[in-house]
């Protein structure tokens, strides 16, 4: 699989996504693709202004933003995003929409996939996001372990491969 | 670079919860800042206004509640503005048309001890250009 740039167009965060070999979009163009046909619409429009004008282009990675660890990843949006409250939810009052992510640095975030969190339970044990929330922990350890091994080098808001390489095989 | 379909998913975002999402966020963020450079927590903002941790978390997480009310009193207890509104609309003319002037449209210029009344509209604009010296030898 590839780590790949998803959107660096804001001055202060470059977003990187996960793409599979032979996948046809990136493991965060499918969660949006998915979520955006939901019920949800509103929810995905305030999650994708975050990214793209908030943390993205204004805020950076602050620690705001990352405190629904869940693991070594952790998802999008904050925990009580309250931004959220009073469209519809299933059985809790908070927003379903989960995307995980791996914050590197305070430039540097990489968004996997996600979805809508169907029980009140745990990630784990939700039917419809515990595969998103296993594959964020296996992503974000891979993620990890080729930055510590040097297969990965940080330059500012980017990631380059050992090689030079922008996408990154990991 | 932007991945298309996030694009098309941002373009298609209306403009009032692009607004909404900056307003709660540039809110929020500055009362989590003003809390952090006096070293406070929530317990002890709590603590100061009288009232349980549990209300404060409600109110610092909780956009929708974020009342007027509510930011007032929080101003009142941090000793800081944590929103500012301008007093006044700010103005940006063009400097080629005319009509975007307002109230005061005329001004004096002496010429020769004669006071002369010009209106704005009968001015010419021309754009000033850096000019060098001549650099005697």
């Amino acid at each position: 699989m590839f780590v790949e740039v998803f959107s660096d167009e804001g001055k202060k965060v470059t977003f990187y996504t996960i793409r599979h070999e032979d996948a046809d979009m990136s493991e965060t163009e499918d969660f949006f693709r998915r979520v955006h046909s939901s019920d949800y619409k509103e929810d995905v429009f305030k999650l994708s202004m975050l990214l793209a004008n908030e943390i993205g282009d204004r805020y950076g990675a602050h620690e705001k933003y990352f405190n629904r660890e869940e693991r070594a990843a952790t998802a999008l949006p904050p925990k009580y995003y309250k931004p959220f409250k009073g469209e519809k939810t299933i059985s809790f009052s908070y927003s379903p929409l989960r995307l995980y992510s791996y914050k590197v640095s305070d430039s540097i975030v990489v968004l996997f996939n996600g979805g809508l969190k169907s029980t009140n339970g745990s990630a784990q044990d939700d039917p419809n996001i515990r595969i998103h929330f296993r594959q964020a922990y296996l992503y974000s350890e891979k993620i990890q372990r080729a930055i510590n091994e040097g297969m990965i080098d940080i330059q500012g808001k980017y990631m380059v491969g050992f090689d030079g390489s922008k996408k990154i095989k990991i | 670079m932007v991945n298309d379909f996030f694009k098309q998913v941002l373009k298609e975002t209306p403009k009032d919860i692009e607004v909404f999402v900056s307003k709660y966020e540039a809110i929020t963020m500055r009362i989590y800042e003003i809390l952090k450079a006096k070293n406070l927590s929530q317990k002890d903002l709590a603590e100061k206004l009288n009232k349980r941790p549990s209300e404060i978390s409600k109110w610092l997480n909780d956009g929708h509640n974020l009342t007027l009310k509510t930011l007032s009193k929080l101003e009142a207890v941090l000793e800081e503005e944590i929103i500012n509104i301008p007093l006044k609309q700010s103005f940006v003319g063009k400097n080629n048309d005319v009509n975007t002037f307002s109230g005061v449209t005329t001004f004096f210029v002496y010429k020769n001890d004669k006071k002369e009344s010009i209106k704005y509209q009968e001015c010419n604009f021309i754009e000033m250009k850096p000019k060098l010296s001549k650099r005697i030898a």
